[in-house]
């Protein structure tokens, strides 16, 4: 168990069997799996702060416009009402229905834009090699809140919102929609394009770097 | 070392950034915190199977509610009509709406059922130290994560659906009671998923 310091750098554990395995080097794009139970165990991710970087500003670009203009507008007999992103939660607000509220709101805008501000700060900290403590608390902030962003379920929702009352009236998509989708897209590769264990192996490294430095 | 289960080394892969740490001798169970992020570390999860039960039984709980009471009302022209999850689906097959009506079938019913009950026999499995085939038990688990957010499908549309038709004595609909305990289901198994520590299932003899 003496020799464990030294080769921990070249071990990892399975995160799902808890397997002790050796840690290879891979070629770019590479990803290495648990032979016990077929888990994700590394990958390498070239230019991942550049992509992440490029991905979440795309996506917090068109952030506002979606939650803001109108999704889908639906009319009937000259009358119509439209339905944006942040009037659904605040109409289940005004109904009562504050629980409800609260999950769709955090679920389809304060936890996607939150990991959208995130994954830029992250990739600015550590491309540019400072800020490594709030990197860090980034990154841990990241991992915890990321499985509660459900824009993909939220689109699935317009469509067949869409179908539903296409029987009874007229429903037109509006630019809203467009803005969301393509903020849904930029999530989702920004999601990809990070990977947070490669992140924390950057911030080890760098401040390995400083302290030898100094 | 390499091949052995990390737990026997006293080794604990941090949940957060990946790091195979050893853990200090006097805190073997819990207590020590990761040298590169500062999360706490556990060998296995504090208390897994108690707050996956705990969860998990209170999703069967608002279960019920979730199906017996409306999760949303039409009115057109005055005349209102409160749907049930399931009396919704059903409305939908009349209308011929068949693709739609699978979709809410798969996301409201299926989906919270297969979690529910894919779950407690992982943790009846356990619990009870049954030797069953672990890798099939890992895929089961693996399943049940990557559905669980799917069934939020359901509030999303009604929370589209309240807004987009709101047009007072004509068409407008409303959200029910049911949707509240649905809404409560979705929640509460996404967190009994969460708590599970899934290298439980490796430590238990293959079949």
């Amino acid at each position: 168990m003496a020799n464990l310091i030294e080769s921990e750098l070249h071990i990892v554990v399975c995160p799902d069997c808890d397997l002790v395995l050796e840690r290879h080097v891979l070629k770019s794009n590479e990803v290495a799996s648990c032979p016990r139970c077929g888990a994700q165990l590394y990958r390498t991710k070239p230019q991942m702060l550049d992509l992440t970087l490029a991905y979440s500003l795309t996506g917090l670009f068109f952030f506002i416009p979606a939650n803001t203009l109108p999704v889908l507008t639906f009319s009937i007999l000259g009358k119509f009402s439209t339905n944006t992103m942040l009037n659904g939660a605040e109409q289940l607000f005004e109904a009562g229905y504050w629980w409800m509220s609260f999950l769709v709101l955090m679920c389809s805008v304060v936890v996607p834009l939150i990991e959208l501000f995130l994954l830029a700060a992250i990739s600015i900290a550590l491309k540019s090699q400072r800020f490594f403590k709030a990197a860090g608390q980034m990154m841990l902030l990241h991992s915890k809140i990321s499985e509660w962003s459900l824009l993909e379920v939220y689109l699935l929702g317009i469509l067949i919102a869409y179908i539903k009352m296409i029987d009874l009236g007229n429903v037109i998509p509006g630019i809203g929609l467009l803005c969301f989708v393509m903020m849904l897209a930029s999530s989702v590769l920004a999601r990809q394009a990070f990977d947070v264990e490669t992140g924390f192996d950057i911030l080890e490294k760098k401040t390995d770097e400083l302290c030898l430095e100094k | 070392m390499l091949g052995e289960v990390a737990k026997t080394l006293g080794i604990a892969r941090c949940h957060y950034c990946g790091k195979a740490c050893q853990m200090p001798k006097e805190s073997m169970e819990n207590a020590a915190a990761c040298p590169r992020c500062g999360s706490a570390l556990h060998l296995r999860n504090f208390n897994s199977l108690s707050s996956t039960w705990a969860l998990l039984i209170t999703a069967v709980i608002l279960f019920v509610p979730a199906n017996v009471y409306p999760v949303m009302s039409v009115f057109m022209f005055g005349n209102g009509m409160a749907d049930t999850i399931i009396s919704g689906i059903i409305h939908l097959m009349h209308a011929g709406q068949y693709p739609i009506a699978i979709l809410v079938f798969v996301a409201s019913i299926l989906v919270p059922l297969f979690k529910m009950i894919g779950l407690g026999a992982l943790l009846l499995a356990v619990q009870f130290g049954w030797s069953i085939n672990r890798r099939q038990a890992a895929t089961i688990f693996r399943i049940i994560n990557f559905i669980g957010p799917w069934s939020m499908l359901d509030l999303f549309m009604i929370s589209i659906l309240v807004t987009l038709v709101n047009l007072g004595f004509i068409a407008t609909i409303q959200t029910g009671p049911g949707a509240t305990a649905f809404a409560g289901v979705v929640v509460v198994t996404m967190l009994a998923a969460h708590t599970f520590d899934q290298r439980i299932i490796w430590d238990l003899v293959e079949e």
